[in-house]
């Protein structure tokens, strides 16, 4: 369907440059029908091309969005459809949008600060809240939001490369600042995807990743796209700024804002170690817990505690920790699940005992779960599982990115400040359960109402409230009665009685 | 045809003309500031109509039995009729969700409106005489608007409001002289009785929807009568009031605003999900679900009782904790201090003139310093109470912040003082000839500069 | 803005309002979920809100008015004016400081003891009778949630649960966490109170009554997520931090010869936060 769509706006534009050049009998500039066709094939190898891969990963479903915001919007935008569009009707409705393209309304919309906001806030808003979960399971949103993205970015680039018939609204010095202020935003948000701690996006949980990446390092890698590409495509568009307005004014200033304007792409490397779990034992455990595993003055002795223990530490990326003695939060990997095995395998060999990893499924009884979640986690996990402070700096995780293994581990061994829950008060049943109902909160569980504000509670739900009656409500009253008293102002009072 | 032959014959036994002549052509001052009360009033109307609905929906009985509907983790498992009533409204009535999600929100909004219509009452200084009356009657509104947001938001009896009907009730019970009986009122008897839920619905859908109606039209009949104060601007006098005629300039202006306020709240309440009480599961008084906040309005509350240090006084022989010193004494020493303000701010002006003319809140510095420190005081008691979510989030011990927020309680609201006062003691207040402020001259000295000189007008 | 315009807002408005809300009812009837009968109501409320405002811009000629205020109310004469026409008003009335004093007298009284029966909206007949025995006492046996009796292996080293008195289940003010800790850390006072490592204490904070919940076993510390107030459960559940006082009462634990935990004896302090009048 996106395929007939897009067919149908080249023929619409074309037929469009046809009659413009007809109207005006001028040529209308091939460089813009390029950018446009540029713009359509973008937008086709993006939503039909891509589509499949942007289903199954997070990185390339950011490829998807990448190619829309930065090469899809400009091009788009350089293409002069507007233009195109006043040429091509009739002289009275090309007058009448005309002069709605120049009224104040218009004007007040689409100014340069409005433009800037509305990009980042789509960027921002788009990815945290549950509106991204929501774009994933319901495709009317999904297209909404593919609307949204394009729209705020064609606002966006409509100032950095202005096309009659808007008019210019920045001088180059001030479109080169326009651009390189998005910058930080985006690569800040990048960023935080890069090293975020859980899987934000429940849905990626449950599909097999096409480039073998786990959720999380594919959210790590969608997250370096962003910030890659945010960095690529700010500093471009302000080298092409200023590369312009260079040949314009030929000033010393602009070389040295060209100097400036590079920032630096930094990328991370990632190891890899060997198999033989004793050697991954003695790269990565053994400078804090000792070769004998009993432990010195920056880590406890971990002889006797259990393959459930050691896997939990491992496999969430707690162990290896680079600070002793601090609450660890769960990281990306630094090593393979092979070497992960591999050295849970080595420490229980060298010294045994202590609880096995559990076998826990997510077939149990949700009900049950539920009751068990209530009883025994949710004063300190939080009720959405969403985590929280228990008090000085330590806090009880999310859950989100648990897999229900780990949270028989956690359960059963007590990591941590965790109390530890034997046999006889969580059985193996209710372990089950309580897995079952802990992927449940995260993934596809019944939550009507919309937004959730990050399970925050009355906290942020306040917020939104004072938010919405400081700037909606006192703005409004604002707006309405400046107007009234305005128009009032000059009239001669008449006398009531 | 028929509506003026009705019309006519309603006025022809009633005799309404001369007074809705008069009506209609009130003077409505334009200032916007003016409107902010109104948005309380749009508030509250939203609030009454989705009530109805939900007064009738709603089952307030404290009886158990087992939850047999569409919330899947529920099924089964044992909760009172409120809770499952509630849930009812959530999943199963067409549009229940809407609506349940509609009231809370506008209460919210309702609490602020109030706020920010009080903010500007009292630093154009409206209080003072001869609307002394409608000043308290206002902060009585205030006080029921945050009892009824209680009232309200306690009654699905789920664990997130059931902890704060606990904290209520230890309070209330705490209270000196008549907390036994207060703490029982509330709840029909002890804690966790199956009455407390009918208790809230009377109180909550009765009592305190009658006095709220019953404050409102008092106020709005003062208002009437004494008619609004005004700005001071060209043609205003203490003795009259100019502005738009209620009819039509002001009606029309004042629907279109509470209509945005409508499709706001119809809006909040379509796409923003609020107080998801499935999740929180139904209420047990030996569990709890962190983080445990009450609505925003009671943030002030629960701050003063998380940052009040663990005093114990023995005082002839009663015994005296940090319970009811941050819970008790200090909410109502504020509360009588903003109930009786306007008289204990003319104990400091020496002011019992009568005022219809409005103060620029900009030349009077120390009423506006006082309005800053007691929003800042506030302000910061509202955020200590969520000081657990911030040490998620920001990765700061939360002892740390409960340090931060005892020395900030003191130090921001006086600082916010001094700082208005300052930067209001160089502006001077508009008209001129009203401002005791001193003029500045500029002469041309001999040597071809210029200087200033100050002169008392 | 230009009549033209307005005009044609408003009409639009209002149309759009019209659409919206009868879209709302086809919503309703066929059962959609409610954001998209929320999506409506937006559109028809949203629909009044531009054509409100159409109106109040550009098709209302702007007017001023004036109105003259009551003479400013004299002091002092303006109270004892009133005062003297009610008076006078009364001249018809024989003897009306007698009939004002007895109004006041019989109806004061009267009003007064109508109120009087709300005490038992506070106190129902049915909890002043005999008092309930105490829910813990010596010998009550420990039992979870679901009733079953607490054996002396249920909780491993490190672990935490909530446990009710046998027989009072229901009872808000009853609930009591259960620790086991290793017997070599538990505290030499009261000893005997902790049989195999067991400690149990009260699960009402003292501050204003919240269960408090969480534990941190590494540093034995039970903390209240109200107002964070954390107590050390190896000195008797003292306070160390937040705004609560006095430490959970402890409850004396022993184990009988089926190997089921049970109350030694009640607790010694009162439970939860104190009430008015409590010493």
């Amino acid at each position: 369907m996106t395929t007939s769509l897009l067919a149908i706006y080249a023929g619409l534009y074309f037929w469009g440059v046809a009659r413009y050049e007809q109207h005006t009998r001028r040529r209308f500039p091939q460089r813009f029908i390029a950018a446009e066709c540029i713009a359509l094939v973008a937008l086709w190898v993006a939503i039909v091309a891509l589509d499949a891969w942007a289903d199954a990963s997070f990185a390339a479903h950011m490829i998807q969005h990448v190619i829309l915001i930065a090469i899809v919007a400009p091009a788009l935008v350089l293409g002069a459809p507007l233009r195109v569009l006043l040429g091509a009707l009739p002289r009275a409705q090309a007058r009448t949008l005309a002069r709605v393209l120049r009224s104040r309304a218009v004007s007040m919309l689409t100014a340069p600060p409005i433009a800037w906001l509305a990009f980042i806030a789509v960027l921002w808003g788009a990815h945290y809240s549950n509106l991204y979960e929501l774009a994933l399971e319901h495709p009317a949103i999904h297209i909404a939001e593919h609307v949204a993205f394009l729209a705020s970015a064609a606002l966006f680039w409509s100032h950095a490369f202005p096309v009659a018939p808007l008019p210019a609204r920045l001088a180059p010095p001030a479109r080169a600042l326009y651009l390189f202020l998005a910058g930080p935003p985006t690569a800040f948000l990048g960023l935080s995807l890069w090293s975020s701690h859980g899987v934000l996006y429940p849905h990626y949980l449950h599909v097999t990743n096409p480039f073998g990446l786990s959720p999380l390092e594919d959210q790590h890698a969608g997250g370096l796209v962003m910030w890659a590409s945010g960095s690529v495509m700010t500093l471009t568009a302000v080298l092409a700024v200023l590369a312009r307005w260079a040949r314009a004014e030929r000033s010393a200033i602009v070389a040295c804002a060209v100097t400036f304007a590079c920032s630096c792409i930094a990328t991370p490397a990632r190891t890899n170690a060997a198999i033989d779990g004793k050697i991954v034992y003695a790269v990565h455990c053994a400078s804090c817990h000792g070769a004998d595993l009993r432990g010195g003055p920056d880590a406890p002795s971990i002889r006797g505690v259990g393959a459930a223990d050691v896997d939990w530490w491992v496999a969430t990326g707690r162990m290896p920790a680079a600070i002793p003695w601090v609450q660890q939060p769960r990281r990306p990997l630094l090593l393979s699940p092979a070497e992960v095995d591999a050295v849970v395998t080595y420490v229980v060999s060298v010294a045994p005992g202590g609880p096995p990893i559990p076998h826990v499924e997510t077939n149990g009884n949700l009900q049950r779960g539920r009751e068990l979640f209530a009883q025994n986690c949710e004063h300190c996990h939080g009720a959405d599982a969403q985590g929280n402070s228990i008090g000085s700096d330590y806090v009880a995780p999310d859950l989100a990115a648990a897999t229900a293994k780990q949270v028989g581990e956690a359960v059963r061994v007590g990591v941590g400040m965790m109390p530890k829950f034997g046999e006889r008060q969580i059985s193996s049943n209710g372990l089950n359960d309580l897995a079952t109902y802990v992927d449940w909160v995260h993934c596809g569980r019944q939550t009507p109402g919309g937004i959730d504000l990050s399970a925050i509670g009355p906290f942020g739900e306040g917020a939104v409230a004072w938010l919405v009656v400081t700037i909606g409500v006192t703005g409004y009253a604002w707006f309405l009665g400046t107007r009234m008293r305005r128009a009032n102002e000059t009239k001669e009072p008449e006398p009531v009685d | 045809m028929i509506v003026p032959r009705l019309v006519a014959w309603a006025d022809e036994r009633l005799g309404t003309r001369s007074f809705v002549k008069h009506a209609l052509r009130k003077a409505f001052p334009d200032h916007w500031s003016f409107m902010l009360g109104e948005s309380a009033l749009y508030a509250l109307i939203v609030l009454i109509a989705t009530g109805i609905y939900l007064a009738f929906a709603f089952n307030p009985s404290g009886e158990r039995g087992p939850y047999h509907g569409p919330y899947v983790p529920l099924q089964g498992t044992t909760v009172s009729g409120a809770y499952a009533s509630v849930l009812q409204i959530s999943f199963v009535l067409p549009g229940g969700l809407l609506f349940r999600q509609v009231h809370h929100w506008a209460a919210v909004l309702f609490v602020a409106a109030i706020l920010i219509h009080m903010t500007r009452v009292f630093l154009t200084g409206a209080f003072r005489r001869p609307r002394e009356l409608n000043w308290m009657v206002g902060f009585s509104l205030l006080l029921l608007g945050l009892f009824e947001g209680f009232s309200g938001y306690s009654m699905p009896d789920d664990e997130l409001s059931g902890t704060g009907l606990r904290i209520g009730y230890s309070i209330a019970a705490a209270t000196p002289f008549i907390g036994k009986w207060a703490a029982a009122f509330l709840t029909g008897g002890a804690f966790d009785s199956p009455q407390t839920t009918g208790r809230l619905y009377a109180l909550h859908c009765i009592l305190g929807p009658a006095l709220l109606l019953g404050a409102i039209a008092l106020h709005m009949l003062i208002l009437w009568r004494q008619k609004h104060t005004q700005f001071r601007g060209p043609g205003a006098t203490e003795a009259n009031v100019i502005g738009a005629p209620m009819w039509p300039n002001y009606a029309i202006v004042s629907l279109a605003f509470g209509s945005l306020i409508a499709t706001l709240l119809v809006a909040l309440g379509a796409f923003v999900q609020i107080n998801p009480i499935w999740q929180y599961g139904p209420y047990h008084p030996w569990q709890v679900a962190a983080p445990a906040q009450p609505d925003w309005y009671l943030g002030w509350l629960d701050g003063a009782l998380r940052i009040f240090p663990p005093v114990e006084i023995n005082l002839a022989g009663y015994h005296i904790e940090s319970a009811l010193l941050a819970g008790a004494v200090v909410p109502g020493i504020a509360i009588g201090l903003f109930l009786f303000w306007p008289f204990v701010e003319r104990a400091f002006t020496h002011d019992g003139a009568v005022h219809n003319l409005l103060d620029d809140p900009f030349g009077v510095p120390q009423r506006t310093g006082i309005a800053a420190a007691t929003f800042t005081f506030f302000a910061v008691l509202t955020f200590a109470g969520s000081n657990d979510i911030q040490s998620y989030y920001l990765h700061v011990p939360v002892d740390v912040l409960t340090v931060a927020y005892r020395v900030l309680v003191f130090v921001l609201p006086l600082l916010a003082y001094l700082a208005t006062v300052e930067l209001l003691r160089e502006r001077t207040s508009w008209p001129p000839a009203e401002n005791e402020g001193s003029r500045k001259t500029i002469v041309r000295t001999t040597s071809g500069g210029f200087d200033e000189k100050a002169t008392r007008s | 803005m230009s009549e033209r315009t307005a005009l044609r807002l408003a009409v639009g408005g209002a149309i759009l309002t019209i659409f919206s809300a009868l879209a709302f009812v086809v919503a309703f009837l066929l059962d959609t979920p409610y954001y998209a009968m929320g999506f409506c109501a937006t559109l028809a409320f949203a629909g009044i809100a531009v054509s409100f405002w159409a109106w109040s811009t550009g098709l209302v000629t702007p007017k001023r008015v004036v109105e003259q205020r009551d003479v400013a109310p004299q002091t002092t004469g303006a109270e004892l004016a009133l005062g003297q026409t009610v008076v006078a008003e009364s001249s018809g009335l024989t003897r009306p400081e007698l009939f004002a004093v007895l109004s006041l007298a019989a109806g004061g009284t009267l009003g007064v003891a109508a109120l009087v029966p709300l005490r038992s909206l506070a106190f129902p007949p049915a909890t002043e009778g005999p008092a309930k025995p105490e829910p813990w006492r010596a010998g009550v046996r420990l039992v979870d949630v679901d009733g079953a009796p607490i054996h002396h292996d249920w909780l491993t080293i490190g672990a935490i649960g909530t446990v009710f008195p046998e027989g009072a289940i229901d009872d808000p003010t009853a609930s009591v966490v259960l620790i086991r800790l290793d017997p070599r850390v538990v505290p030499r006072a009261r000893r005997d109170w902790s049989p195999e490592g067991y400690i149990a204490f009260s699960k009402i904070c003292t501050h204003v009554g919240c269960p408090v919940a969480l534990y941190r076993k590494t540093q034995h510390e039970l903390l209240c997520p109200c107002h964070q107030s954390r107590f050390d459960v190896l000195d008797g559940a003292r306070p160390i931090a937040g705004p609560a006082s006095r430490p959970l009462p402890q409850l004396a634990l022993t184990i009988d010869d089926t190997g089921v935990l049970r109350a030694s004896h009640g607790f010694l302090e009162p439970i939860g936060p104190a009430a008015w009048g409590q010493t």
